[in-house]
């Protein structure tokens, strides 16, 4: 009998385990998983919908994150900046990796389970991807390096059971989750007028939506966000981030043509609310950045505008253009923080300019903004959000500006993360500033650009020998709750969790985990290059882990701030990589 | 007088004219700095290395200046050539600062000043270029 039982008892085990096998690799992710995610998954590219950058999970917390080590580690491709946001779905991590390459990975382990190569990886029959002859010259070479642009590839989304990302060729591509098939390729926009992507998709009501860049050069054609068919990659609307002449809004950029028109990058994916259901997105500063050099001092809408947009049909619902007539290089493209508080529907969002906006984001509404107080170019009026440009500060061609910050900003695409329990914010700023000078631009076809600026970064004031900062801001009200100060540069986005704690990184390779109550450091280890990226928390089998990404370059805060300031640190030129922490079993 | 003095000011600005054309004729940089096969070498390093970010056709991108016509002149004209080559070596690429050969970023800077219209010639640029900040960059021919 025991013998007879056996095999069928085996075969059981047997069929269980490849069950769970199966399952692991197939749950599909549905709408109603992305709005309300598992804890111990990371399914968006700021864990949820509302952009938080907060992990629930409360097994790592203050009393005993000091015992935290490495469970594993992973290098990743060598071929450019790394800005890497993983995802993690049923026990598996999915890694973007600079030019175009995705791995998934066992989020326990470590083990490979599949890898994406463009132009290598296995293709469905019907999906049509982009090939060398196609590209021609506007093909990036196959060897050559992802540095501060094309080729940078910050976040991908997980939907149904796919992954979805966009590519430095500005086409959008659906992969297999199970085994990393391309199953289609949609071809976007034409690279060779400069478009690409770097900033992947977000799912929202079940469309693809993704916003480009590259909008720089004068062209007949201006930047957008596009929505797709997640089955077929259809696109379904465009919507113009620049307005056109003869439209609504068109007026702001005074009598240029459409040609003449450049800038509105979306380079940073957006945030999705279900009960609006409306999508929220950023848009870059007007291209040529100075307003003497793009020879309008129109407001140029909508660029440096957060966008709340229909995900079904992309008609723009509303828009609050943060800057209007920006003359500095100072985006307002990123990340976008939805969080209801004080009976607000609100949005957060932190620009270059260190400027903590609050929106009501139903009706765009302004409701509140906070000048974090580093900046020299405007003044704010709290009252009514609306901005002045200081007397001396609207650049002139040719003419010195000492302004604060630099063109890199105090605030980049290093997302800011939220503390629910605190009602605080995280916010990883850079404090620098330069001494720039604005140049000409050639207003021909295909000139434009940014406009050439003589720059030279120097400290701030403000910060003696400090280069990064995690500001604790309580909100709504933007009150500093406490400040870490560090030598090096604050090189990752932060994470928050539900253990109390704050994570995050810097240029000087050190990863750390901070008290989210006191900004006390509570532990930390280094790394093998910078910090770089988006930490993310998960857990499988029960237990909690966090990742931290660490790679080179990364526009100009990882490169030029850094080499100019902070002369006497030095990081290794490769290291990108995923570093997987958690505590002793 | 008045009548003088605009002869002497348009006698002034002829000079100042000829001088100019004759400066700039005998420029080396008019002259041929780098041969066409340096340009050649270079334009295939700089897709492998500087492409990315100085875009395609040299026009920049983000915080990479662009790095032809009024562009490159703005930030570069009556600067040292040897400061624009020791940059190269010293700063570029941003993210792998000096990772290339000097027999490269030679090549790279004979491609950039032959896109900006400078002439090709028989000697090629070679590193003491680096050593001498007597060549300013002036506006191609």
């Amino acid at each position: 009998m025991r013998t007879r039982l056996l095999p069928a008892f085996l075969c059981l085990v047997l069929s269980c385990l490849e069950s769970i096998a199966q399952v692991s690799l197939r749950d599909a992710v549905t709408d109603e998983l992305l709005q309300s995610p598992p804890p111990e998954s990371w399914l968006s590219w700021r864990g949820g919908p509302d952009a938080w950058g907060y992990s629930p999970l409360d097994q790592i917390n203050r009393d005993n994150v000091d015992e935290l080590r490495l469970v594993w580690s992973w290098a990743m491709d060598d071929t450019g900046s790394g800005e890497a946001a993983p995802l993690v779905h049923d026990g598996i991590i999915f890694l973007p990796n600079p030019r175009g390459v995705i791995q998934a990975l066992d989020a326990k382990t470590g083990d490979l389970l599949w890898e994406y190569r463009p132009g290598l990886t296995a293709v469905a029959d019907e999906a049509n991807p982009i090939t060398a002859d196609e590209l021609g010259d506007s093909a990036m070479s196959a060897t050559a390096y992802a540095g501060v642009g094309r080729g940078v590839q910050k976040n991908i989304a997980l939907f149904s059971d796919r992954i979805f990302a966009a590519t430095e060729n500005a086409s959008i591509i659906a992969l297999d989750a199970n085994d990393g098939t391309l199953i289609w390729e949609q071809r976007v926009a034409d690279p060779a007028l400069g478009y690409h992507y770097t900033a992947g998709p977000i799912v929202a009501n079940g469309v693809l939506v993704t916003g480009i860049t590259g909008c720089t050069r004068y062209k007949d054609d201006v930047c957008f966000i596009t929505g797709h068919n997640p089955d077929t990659g259809e696109e379904l609307w465009r919507t113009s981030t620049v307005a056109r002449p003869g439209e609504p809004g068109g007026d702001s950029w005074g009598d240029l043509p459409l040609r003449f028109r450049a800038g509105g990058d979306a380079w940073v994916a957006g945030s999705y609310d279900a009960e609006t259901n409306l999508v929220y997105w950023g848009t870059a500063q007007a291209k040529p950045w100075a307003r003497v050099v793009r020879r309008t001092d129109g407001a140029a809408l909508y660029t440096n505008s957060t966008l709340a947009l229909d995900p079904d049909t992309g008609d723009m619902v509303w828009y609050y253009q943060h800057l209007p007539g920006e003359s500095h290089d100072m985006d307002e493209v990123f990340e976008n923080v939805l969080i209801n508080i004080d009976g607000n529907r609100s949005l957060f969002k932190i620009g270059k300019l260190g400027i903590l906006w609050q929106i009501n984001r139903e009706t765009g509404e302004y409701i509140h903004a906070t000048d974090l107080g580093y900046q020299n170019i405007v003044d704010l009026d709290p009252d009514t959000g609306n901005v002045r440009y200081r007397d001396g500060m609207i650049p002139r061609i040719g003419e010195q500006l000492n302004m604060c910050p630099s063109t890199s900003g105090f605030k980049s695409w290093r997302a800011m993360s939220y503390a629910p329990e605190l009602s605080l914010l995280y916010i990883p700023m850079t404090l620098n500033c330069e001494l720039a000078t604005f140049g000409p631009v050639e207003q021909v076809l295909g000139g434009g650009g940014e406009g050439p600026v003589r720059r030279i970064n120097i400290p701030h004031p403000d910060a003696g020998d400090d280069l990064g900062e995690i500001l604790a801001v309580s909100i709504p009200d933007g009150e500093v709750k406490w400040r870490y100060r560090s030598r090096p540069t604050v090189n990752t986005a932060t994470l928050t969790t539900g253990g109390g704690l704050v994570f995050a990184g810097d240029w000087d390779r050190y990863v750390y985990a901070l008290d989210a109550a006191t900004g006390e450091k509570l532990w930390q280890t280094r790394v093998t290059t910078s910090a770089q990226g988006f930490p993310i928390s998960y857990a499988v089998d029960g237990k909690q882990y966090i990742a931290i990404p660490a790679a080179t370059s990364g526009a100009s805060w990882a490169s030029m701030v850094p080499r100019d300031l902070s002369p006497e640190l030095s990081r290794p030129r490769n290291g990108n990589s995923l570093h997987v922490f958690a505590l002793p079993d | 007088m008045r009548n003088n003095l605009f002869l002497l000011s348009i006698g002034i600005m002829s000079l100042t004219l000829s001088l100019k054309l004759v400066a700039q004729t005998d420029h080396p940089m008019h002259l041929g700095i780098f041969t066409t096969e340096q340009a050649n070498r270079g334009e295939a390093a700089y897709r492998s290395n500087c492409a990315s970010c100085h875009a395609n056709d040299l026009r920049g991108n983000s915080n990479s200046p662009g790095l032809v016509g009024m562009s490159f002149l703005f930030l570069w004209e009556q600067r040292p050539l040897a400061e624009l080559f020791n940059t190269m070596r010293v700063e570029m690429p941003t993210d792998r600062p000096g990772s290339l050969s000097t027999a490269t970023y030679l090549d790279l800077l004979a491609f950039i000043l032959q896109q900006n219209g400078y002439p090709a010639g028989d000697n090629g640029l070679s590193a003491t270029i680096g050593d001498v900040p007597s060549i300013l960059i002036v506006a191609p021919p």
